[in-house]
């Protein structure tokens, strides 16, 4: 094996392992690829050298990640070929790479700006969409402006009928630039912008962010403290669960359940507010630990609103998992087989309604979770059901988990001062969003600055995941797939 | 034969202005099953005046088709709301005025399909053929309704029909109750109810009726909308009339029973919207046939009940 194994928050100095020749690298990546590890983050850095590209991958049934590097020297011609060409979950990434770097992914099927908007498409390339031809086919294009108060995504619809022949999601117009502006701000301002990534997984992306920070710094956070941002993430977690079911339930027009599942999510997100005086969690999780602890009146409090929503759950729940009209919606729509979401390099809840176990919190446990674990189902049939039902499953046990941890919070104890960040080092943080795998890579220069930070939102592996669950419905079933995935355009644009 | 009655014309006058009424109760009883206080009933009288004092726009594709559709599909379901007679005459009708009737509303339909394929936009396009396609499943509803009742009055005219019903017959009963489960479900195809399509929705790929006047605005927006709550007022009433309350009661106490009738219809509106989700569009006509099947069945009752 040639390629390096590391873990999760290990500190990898820049210079620890050397970059692999041009051959070796392109070989030790296809092999990885060839056993089936799945890409988690793709970064490059310009080095003195040229610029020098890093690729970590998850591998099935091991707890580390595989990193290959090379360096792609000043002078050389910047081109490489594409492992996209015969592995389709490198697809997104190579478009990536290329956008950032310009490394030419040669021999690439779909080569694209994946993100950056309408200046890079002026500018370089113009963007083409596929397109059917044949009697009877029609172009449906929708967005980036929606009906609804909504993200913006352009959607492209190839369709026979009212059956959708393909689909072409094209995003980027929610582009802020937020890994170019992190290494330019104070810390006080990263952290804004960070809990900006995408707005509804704001504990999520900070616990991703704080903890490559604390692993850079060496000091770990206090038992107490990685408690209550256990207790944050799985508030996230049911809080934004509930708000996709209620979505869904909107989505085929059924009230009732709509409703409920929204007055829920309140009583959840309220609860956020109580603690950390934001409902959707921005303030409390900070570099070194939180910002704010529970005190036992709010833990009691906490517990009351808990028990509530519990006992408000089942009911709720049946009504939108026992209705016959809303079952006939669900079931066997938008349908990803496990084999396309293995293929596709899906994660998180998408890829366990597939039946594919996918969870940072048991594959590489962080945090509370190395010491209290959370079940993680999945379900098989890959249709809007199973992500809609897997939500419900969710919900549960974080309720459970949440039970488990505020009867049982460990003492707190002083803060430690922080220390300052390693030079000329990287690491890797892993975390599990409502969605799925939040990669945060942070890299350091020479004076212990943060130079560089490569951020991956679930969303970023999964949109084609929703483009393989929209061909061969009705066009009108679109919209449900698209809440049963609930992605995030943010996220994804950056 | 135009009614010289002004009451006549003062209940169509009536008739116009309460349209609105109805779809505010419906939205109204909705919004309080789901838990949620929802705006006042008067809300849609609102709506219609917000957009009375706004631009209308239209797009640079657009033709006379725009602009002459939306008076075309508003005056064609005022027009065949003057054949129903609201506790007086009815202001216009005639021996086979059902039939006008039916193509007064297919007349619409079919104005708001050419302004639907005149705006040249792909949602509305998709919009007009789901609404073109649905609109042969749900035109047998009305004729297999109306028409048995027609068959089994033998008369031709919704007032001289209505007149006939009585409530003696314990036949005409159950003929006029399976009616009514008939024109229900027209209404809930015909006025893009639930489960057929979702009045509420900001899915453009999921609307029919909603997804067809995308692109109209102003004071066509505005006949557009009374048009598609005068269309429920339409159905809903003309489904309270089986009971021939007006005949039988009175005018005062059948007034009441009308009124009550009507909310009943609007309430049942409101649950079937809050306890079901949508149909997939596919499944539709399904949906439809099942109610011409009633239809049939409706035929069928009084055919084999009369034979000497």
């Amino acid at each position: 094996m040639i390629w390096h194994t590391i873990k999760p928050f290990e500190v990898i100095g820049s210079d620890q392992e050397p970059p692999l020749a041009r051959a070796d690298w392109l070989a030790a990546t296809h092999e990885l690829l060839a056993r089936g590890a799945r890409p988690v983050a793709v970064f490059s850095r310009e080095t003195n050298d040229g610029i020098r590209v890093w690729m970590a991958f998850a591998a099935a049934s091991l707890d580390r990640l595989c990193l290959t590097s090379t360096v792609f020297a000043a002078g050389e011609r910047r081109a490489y070929d594409a492992f996209s060409y015969d592995i389709a979950r490198m697809n997104y990434f190579e478009c990536e790479l290329y956008e950032q770097t310009e490394i030419v992914p040669e021999r690439h099927a779909w080569l694209r700006p994946v993100r950056s908007g309408d200046a890079w498409r002026k500018n370089r390339m113009p963007y083409s969409f596929h397109r059917v031809h044949g009697a009877e086919v029609h172009e449906v294009a929708v967005g980036p402006v929606h009906a609804g108060v909504i993200e913006p995504g352009h959607f492209r619809f190839q369709c026979h009928g009212e059956q959708i022949l393909h689909l072409e999601i094209q995003l980027g117009y929610q582009h802020r630039g937020i890994e170019e502006m992190l290494p330019r701000q104070n810390p006080a301002r990263q952290l804004v912008l960070v809990e900006s990534i995408a707005g509804d997984s704001v504990i999520a992306h900070t616990t991703a962010f704080c903890s490559a920070l604390e692993a850079l710094t060496g000091i770990s956070p206090s038992l107490r403290e990685q408690a209550v941002r256990g207790i944050a993430a799985e508030l996230e977690r049911v809080a934004m669960h509930l708000s996709t079911l209620g979505g869904i339930a909107t989505d085929i027009g059924f009230a009732l359940p709509a409703a409920a599942f929204g007055a829920l999510r309140t009583a959840i997100i309220n609860l956020t507010a109580e603690i950390c005086g934001n409902r959707f969690g921005r303030g409390w999780i900070v570099p070194g630990g939180i910002r704010f602890d529970l005190d036992p009146s709010l833990i009691d409090r906490a517990r009351h609103v808990l028990g509530e929503v519990l006992a408000k759950f089942p009911d709720i729940e049946d009504l939108l998992f026992n209705a016959p009209s809303a079952l006939a919606r669900m079931e066997a729509t938008g349908v990803v087989t496990e084999q396309q979401a293995r293929a596709s390099g899906i994660v998180g809840l998408a890829a366990r309604a597939s039946g594919i176990p996918c969870d940072v919190r048991a594959d590489f446990p962080y945090g509370i979770y190395r010491f209290s674990s959370i079940p993680s189902p999945t379900l098989d049939s890959g249709d809007v059901y199973a992500r809609a039902k897997l939500r419900a499953l969710e919900i549960r046990n974080s309720i459970q988990f949440l039970f488990e941890q505020l009867g049982n919070l460990p003492t707190p104890k002083p803060k430690r001062p922080p220390g300052s960040l390693a030079a000329n080092a990287f690491a890797i943080a892993l975390v599990e969003g409502h969605r799925g795998e939040i990669a945060h890579v942070l890299s350091t220069d020479a004076g212990g600055r943060i130079s560089q930070v490569k951020i991956k939102d679930p969303s970023f592996h999964n949109w084609h995941g929703l483009a393989l669950a929209a061909r061969e419905n009705g066009i009108s079933d679109f919209p449900l797939c698209n809440k049963s995935f609930d992605l995030s355009y943010a996220g994804h644009d950056l | 034969m135009v009614s010289s009655d002004p009451l006549s014309w003062l209940a169509w006058a009536l008739f116009l202005a309460g349209a609105p009424l109805l779809s505010g109760i419906v939205n109204k009883l909705k919004a309080r099953l789901s838990g949620r206080f929802g705006p006042s009933v008067f809300q849609p009288y609102r709506e219609l005046l917000r957009l009375a004092r706004k631009e209308t726009v239209y797009s640079t594709s657009a033709g006379f088709i725009s602009r002459l559709a939306p008076v075309i599909v508003w005056s064609a379901v005022a027009f065949a709301a003057l054949l129903l007679p609201l506790g007086r005459a009815a202001a216009v009708s005639f021996p086979g005025d059902i039939i006008l009737f039916a193509y007064l509303l297919a007349l619409g339909r079919f104005f708001q399909i050419l302004a639907a394929l005149d705006a040249a936009g792909s949602f509305e396009g998709m919009g007009a053929s789901r609404e073109a396609r649905f609109a042969v499943f749900a035109e047998p509803i009305f004729f297999f309704t109306a028409g048995s009742l027609a068959i089994v009055t033998r008369r031709y005219s919704f007032e001289a029909i209505l007149a006939g019903i009585s409530w003696d017959d314990p036949l005409f009963l159950v003929f006029v109750s399976v009616g009514m489960i008939s024109l229900f479900f027209l209404m809930m195809a015909e006025c893009s109810r639930m489960p057929v399509d979702d009045p509420n929705t900001h899915l453009e790929l999921t609307m029919i009726h909603e997804v067809m006047i995308l692109d109209a605005s102003g004071i066509d927006l505005m006949l557009y909308q009374h048009a598609a709550s005068l269309k429920l007022l339409l159905y809903a009433a003309l489904a309270a009339l089986l009971f021939n309350p007006f005949g039988v009661l009175g005018p005062a106490p059948g007034l009441l029973v009308f009124d009550s009738t009507l909310v009943a219809l609007a309430a049942a509106l409101a649950l079937i919207e809050t306890l079901m989700a949508r149909f997939r569009l596919v499944l539709v006509p399904q949906f439809l046939l099942f109610a011409t099947a009633i239809g049939v069945l409706n035929l069928l009752i009084f055919t084999f009940s009369r034979q000497p």
